[in-house]
C-alpha cells in the first residue's frame, strides 16, 4: 500500500453567502509521503480544516491541483468515491460523522461498505474500538448520540481506523480527551506508520507535535510558512511568532533544567522521552 | 451558596435498565469559590455540570441554589438566571443571525427593558472586544471568537454562578489565553454576592487556576482539595488516568539530579 497526495499550487476562496473576499489558501504546495507522521499547525483561522477538506475533494480548489499518485482527483474520470475509502478523514466535530443507532454500527458502516465479510468486520469493528480506549462489549450496542464528548470523538476515531485506510486525517484528534485518551491516540498514530498508513493531524496541542510528528507543516493565513520537522520548528522563532504558536509545555519547562543534565539527555522533547532516557541512562551507568 | 446534596444520577440505557453516572456526589460550593473538576472521560463531569443549574434532575439526592431546590419547577427560570452555562462547542450554543443580537437574545427572554439590555450589549461588545463584529452573523467567527461570543453573551444575564464546561478544549493557545482571562477577570470583580465560577477541565495547568479541586472517578468524588497540594501527588493522579502539570512531574523527576535549584 502507497498513496502519494501532492498539492500543486492550491489556491481557494470560499464562494456564495458566507463568502468573504480574501483567499483561504494561498499557493499551497506540498507532498504527503508515505511512512510519514505528519502534523498540520497555525491559528484558529489560518485555513487547516478547508486544507484538508481539499485531501478528499470535498473542497474544490479556485486555483491549483490536487494529485493522488499521480492523477488529477478532479479530472474527468476519477472516481472520488474510490478515493474517499483510501484516505478517511475524522472531522474536529465528531457529532457530524455519526450517525447509526449504534456503536458497533456507526464503526461498522466504513467496513460494510468496503463489502468485507461479517467476520472481518467484527473483527475490525472490536480492534478499532479498544484500539482508541473504548471496552468493546460495553459500548458495542450503546446510541453514538448518547455519550460523553470524548466517547463520541474516539467512536468517530474508531469508525475511520476500521476502514484501515491508506491515509488517515484526523482534525484534532485529542480535543477533550483525558491523558490516557492522548496516549492512546499517540499510540495507535505511531503503530500506523509502522503499519503502512500515512497519519495526519490539525491540533494546537504542540507537545503532541514534539512527541510524534516527523514533520510539521505550519499555516498561517492560508499560506504554508513552514515544512520541517518538530526540531527545526522549535528553533525557529520568526515562524513560531508568526503562526502565534508555542513551545510545547514540556521544552518551555525543561529549559531550566537542561544545562545541568548529562549531554544524552539534553535533547528530548517530550516527558514520556526524557523518563525513557532517564532509564536507559541509569542502566547504562550501572553496567 | 450551591449545595450538592447526596445526589445520584442514572442514564436510562438503551435496553431500558438505568446506567448509574453519577453516585452520591456532595459538596458544597460558597459564594466567590473557584472550583476546578477533573476526572477521565465519561467520569460523570458533563452530568454533574448539568445537574448544578436544573438541565438534568439527579435520580436521587437534591442541589440547592441559594436554598432554591432544582426540583422545583416554579423556582427553575430564577435559577437558571443565577447559574449561566458555557460549553465546549459554541456552534451549540449560538442561535442569532448577528453578534448583537446573539448578546441581546438571552436578555430579551428575561424580559430586561430596552434601554438595560442596550447598554449590556454595548458593555459586552466592548468588553469581549467584538465592537468590529458587531452586525456580522457569528457564522463568520473563529472558533476562539465564537466562544467569547458565547462567554459574553451569558455574562450579560448578570449571572452569580458561571459554569464552564471545557470552555477551552476546542481553542489555539492564543483563543485558549483570552477566554481564561476573561472568565478570571469576571471572576474577580467585586459584587454582591460574590462571584463563583466552576471550570470542568483537562488541563491540569487551568486547574491550578481555582482555590479547590474536585476529582471524579467513575461518578464519585475521590479527590477534593487545593490544586497545588493534589497536583503534586503525580503517581496517584496517574492511577485515576489524569495528569498533573508537566513543572510539578519535572520537579519531582529530576528535583534530586539538579542540586542548583
Ligand atoms: N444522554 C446520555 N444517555 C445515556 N448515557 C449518557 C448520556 N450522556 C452521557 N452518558 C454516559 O454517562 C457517563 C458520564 O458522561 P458525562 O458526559 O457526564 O462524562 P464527562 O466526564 O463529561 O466525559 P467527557 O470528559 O468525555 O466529556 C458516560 O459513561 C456516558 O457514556
Ligand atoms: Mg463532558
Amino acid at each position: 500500500m502507497s498513496l502519494e497526495l501532492s498539492l500543486e499550487r492550491v489556491s481557494f476562496h470560499y464562494t456564495g453567502i458566507a463568502a468573504s473576499s480574501a483567499s483561504v489558501l494561498r499557493d499551497v504546495t506540498f507532498t504527503l509521503a508515505e511512512n510519514e507522521c505528519t502534523a498540520i499547525v497555525g491559528p484558529s483561522g489560518s485555513g487547516k480544516t478547508t486544507l484538508i477538506q481539499h485531501f478528499t475533494g470535498l473542497l474544490r480548489p479556485t486555483r491549483g491541483r490536487v494529485l493522488v499518485d499521480g492523477a488529477d482527483i478532479h479530472s474527468k474520470k476519477y472516481s472520488l468515491t474510490a478515493l474517499r475509502r483510501r484516505i478517511g478523514l475524522v472531522f474536529q466535530f465528531p457529532e457530524a460523522q455519526l450517525f447509526e443507532e449504534t456503536v458497533y454500527r456507526d464503526v461498522a458502516f466504513g467496513p460494510t461498505n468496503l463489502g468485507l465479510g461479517a467476520e472481518e468486520i467484527d473483527l475490525r469493528v472490536r480492534n478499532a474500538l479498544t484500539l482508541t480506549g473504548l471496552e468493546a462489549d460495553a459500548f458495542a450496542g450503546r446510541s453514538p448520540f448518547r455519550l460523553s464528548e470524548g466517547e463520541k470523538r474516539k467512536v468517530a476515531i474508531a469508525g475511520v481506523l476500521a476502514m484501515q485506510p491508506e491515509m488517515i486525517i484526523l482534525d484534532e484528534p485529542t480535543a477533550g480527551l483525558d491523558p490516557v485518551g492522548v496516549q492512546s491516540i499517540s499510540a495507535i498514530l505511531e503503530s500506523l506508520v509502522s503499519r503502512g498508513t500515512t497519519p495526519v493531524f490539525i491540533t494546537h496541542h504542540m507537545d503532541l507535535v514534539a512527541e510524534i510528528a516527523q514533520r510539521v507543516l505550519v499555516l498561517s493565513a492560508g499560506s504554508v510558512i513552514f515544512d520541517g520537522t518538530p526540531e527545526q520548528l522549535f528553533q525557529n522563532n520568526p515562524v513560531l511568532e508568526e503562526a502565534k504558536l508555542d513551545l510545547p509545555n514540556f521544552i518551555q519547562e525543561f529549559a531550566a533544567y537542561r544545562p545541568s543534565l548529562p549531554p544524552a539527555l539534553q535533547s528530548v522533547r517530550s516527558y514520556r522521552q526524557l523518563v525513557h532516557r532517564l532509564q536507559q541512562h541509569l542502566v547504562s551507568r550501572r553496567s | 451558596m450551591i449545595a450538592v446534596n447526596h445526589i445520584s444520577f442514572d442514564y436510562i440505557s438503551e435496553q431500558g435498565s438505568f446506567r448509574r453516572v453519577l453516585a452520591d456526589v456532595s459538596f458544597e460550593i460558597a459564594d466567590g469559590d473557584f472550583i476546578a473538576i477533573m476526572g477521565a472521560n465519561g467520569s460523570g463531569k458533563s452530568t454533574l455540570a448539568r445537574c448544578l443549574n436544573g438541565l438534568l434532575l439527579p435520580s436521587t439526592g437534591e442541589v440547592l441554589v441559594d436554598g432554591l431546590n432544582t426540583r422545583d419547577a416554579e423556582q427553575l427560570r430564577r435559577i437558571r438566571r443565577r447559574v449561566a452555562m458555557l460549553f465546549q462547542n459554541p456552534d451549540n450554543q449560538i442561535v442569532s443571525a448577528t453578534v448583537e443580537r446573539e448578546i441581546a437574545f438571552g436578555l430579551e427572554n428575561l424580559g430586561v427593558e430596552y434601554e438595560e439590555m442596550h447598554r449590556r450589549v454595548e458593555q459586552m461588545l466592548r468588553r469581549f472586544s467584538l465592537l468590529p463584529f458587531r452586525q456580522k452573523s457569528p457564522h463568520y467567527l473563529s472558533g476562539g471568537e465564537k466562544q467569547r461570543l458565547a462567554l459574553a453573551s451569558v455574562l450579560a444575564m448578570e449571572p452569580d454562578y458561571l459554569i464552564l464546561d471545557e470552555p477551552t478544549s476546542l481553542l489555539d493557545p492564543a483563543g485558549r489565553r483570552e477566554m481564561v482571562r476573561l472568565f478570571r477577570e469576571w471572576h474577580d470583580q467585586p459584587a454582591t454576592p460574590r462571584r463563583t465560577t466552576v471550570l470542568i477541565t483537562q488541563f491540569p495547568e487551568e486547574a491550578l487556576l481555582a482555590d479547590r479541586l474536585l476529582i471524579l472517578q467513575r461518578g464519585r468524588t475521590v479527590m477534593d482539595g487545593p490544586p497545588e497540594t493534589l497536583l503534586r501527588r503525580t503517581e496517584e493522579l496517574a492511577g485515576l488516568g489524569l495528569d498533573s502539570p508537566v513543572r510539578f512531574k519535572l520537579q519531582q523527576l529530576l528535583g534530586p539530579l539538579n542540586p542548583a535549584s
